[in-house]
């Protein structure tokens, strides 16, 4: 943990979710303060169920909990303090708030008679640790089942997302910065995707360039699950599902974090 | 039997509820709903939404879907069938139909998800659809042991109650919390405390309850392992069937986000 720093902790008062929006979209993707505030009037999340954390009057980290009851056998529902929306600006991560914050909001939770709580994360975010440590224990994993009809369609999304996420993310700003490259895809039975980073900017080219930085080929399957991190890179490669046919080590790292949008350490 | 698939309206609403109840009865995990969360499901212009209809116009199932007109992206967000009837069988009229409108309003993907309904590991490979592991996680944590363990007084007695050629008293520990049952030939009733000795007892910890609540651990494996403590005074075989009552081998399934 890095040196502590001092911050306070208060419930969302109306017009945080400007700054509130602003981290969402750092940590979860675009997020507008409109579609935060209509998330919590469906959900039926009220002020005293947000936690923030603020340093130096600045909102830089949030717990939210939305109420729910879960079924727990032989038709008895039990109330849940349902977590949610965790997260913390980039620049104050590794500081312990969003730990404190989740304590607070667990602890009040107990005082308020509720018994237990849940909550739905990845694991293979760094988050996940702080969650075992706090007590919260894994139940069960997702299966997806997916089927493309159009995927150049969706690899364009992609791009124009990344530009998107990228707006929110200072971290990410500052890793690409100065980094110029460009990737062409080759995906069987799809076709040759592509994408360069320039002048601060995710760029899909409708033709693949002729020389490009980062280039690899493989199948739509093995490629949606390197995506999803369920399918490590390293494993792809060695066990023959995807080569690499051009790109240096240091840039087809880069790739990866863009791939998964991870940028911490 | 035949089944005649039409769009859901209004008026659907509390027997959507009704059904969704019935079938998440015979699952752990599961949200409890209210007929607003069915409105709102309704509502909403781009959710697509199917009932299925016996020969009696009764509903017997519904899909619902909804269609992200941005990323041109369709998600099987529920499919709920009758448990009197066969899941398959039922459910797959609702996919179709649900897939022509994907297709007519040019969807680039469809996605189903589940945490976890094992019906869908049958039904969606066999339509095309490629299948992939997760990482993403539900957690949960015990706040306050005594009072959880309180609040499960209902499901563990309900569980007893059902343990025929067993009487006595069980206490059920998690960290330095116990609950007392004892079970007469009248029925199941807490006690507060004893100091007499019990007829079984289980000791566990917090993180071995969890998995026991939600079904993804096997009481009788953790007990060869040694992650819950077991004493009774009867056999060992009338134990391990107690054992596996209390704790049986449930079904997680969930489709509420948050």
């Amino acid at each position: 943990m890095e040196k502590s720093i001092r911050y306070t902790i208060r419930n969302y008062v109306k017009g945080d979710e400007v700054a509130l929006s602003s981290i969402f979209s750092e940590c979860f993707g675009p997020t507008t303060p409109r579609r935060l505030k209509e998330w919590y009037r469906t959900q039926g999340v009220r002020p005293e169920d947000v936690f923030v954390g603020i340093v130096d009057g600045k909102l830089v980290s949030c717990v939210e909990q939305v109420p729910k009851q879960l079924h727990h056998g032989e038709g008895v529902y039990l109330r849940t303090a349902g977590i949610s929306g965790v997260c913390t600006d980039s620049d104050y991560r590794c500081k312990g708030i969003v730990s404190n914050l989740m304590k607070t909001a667990l602890e009040k939770n107990r005082q308020n008679g509720l018994s237990n709580a849940s909550l739905y994360t990845g694991l293979d975010l760094s988050a996940h640790r702080i969650y075992e440590r706090l007590g919260f224990v894994d139940v069960m994993t997702w299966r997806m089942f997916m089927k493309y009809l159009d995927y150049p369609y969706l690899f364009g999304i992609w791009v124009r997302y990344l530009n998107k996420s990228l707006k929110g993310s200072k971290i990410a700003a500052r890793r690409l910065k100065g980094w110029e490259k460009s990737v062409a895809i080759r995906l069987k039975d799809v076709g040759v995707l592509s994408f360069r980073f320039s002048k601060k900017r995710f760029e899909r080219l409708v033709k693949p360039p002729k020389r490009a930085d980062i280039e690899f080929s493989t199948d739509l399957e093995t490629y949606v699950k390197i995506r999803r991190n369920v399918v490590q890179w390293e494993d792809a490669v060695t066990s023959g599902k995807l080569t690499v046919t051009k790109g240096v080590a240091p840039d087809v790292e880069m790739f990866k974090r863009i791939l998964h949008w991870k940028w911490d350490e | 039997m035949g089944f005649k698939v039409r769009a859901a309206s209004r008026q659907d609403v509390e027997k959507m509820l009704q059904l969704y109840n019935s079938f998440t009865a015979h699952f752990v995990g599961s949200a409890a709903r209210t007929p607003k969360s069915f409105t709102r499901m309704l509502r909403k212009k781009d959710n697509i939404n199917y009932v299925a209809l016996d020969s009696q116009d009764r509903i017997v199932g519904y899909v619902h879907a909804t269609l992200e007109k941005r990323n041109r992206t369709g998600e099987f967000r529920e499919i709920i069938i009758d448990p009197r009837h066969d899941f398959e069988q039922l459910a797959n009229p609702l996919i179709e139909q649900v897939n022509a409108d994907f297709k007519r309003k040019n969807a680039a993907a469809i996605i189903a998800a589940s945490l976890r309904n094992p019906a869908y590991e049958k039904i969606f490979p066999r339509l095309g659809f490629m299948e992939s592991e997760s990482m993403g996680v539900f957690m949960y944590a015990i706040l306050d042991s005594q009072k959880l363990l309180d609040e499960l007084q209902p499901v563990f007695a309900a569980r007893l109650r059902g343990a025929e050629g067993w009487n006595g008293v069980a206490q059920i520990q998690c960290d330095e919390y116990s609950l007392f049952l004892e079970k007469t030939a009248a029925g199941v009733q807490q006690i507060v405390w004893t100091n007499q000795p019990v007829d079984f007892k289980v000791g566990l910890s917090r993180t071995v309850l969890v998995k026991f609540i939600f079904g993804v651990a096997d009481a009788l494996e953790c007990c060869k392992k040694g992650q819950l403590k077991m004493e009774m005074k009867a056999s060992e075989a009338k134990a391990v069937k107690l054992l596996e009552r209390l704790f049986p081998k449930n079904q997680f399934l969930t489709m509420d986000y948050w």
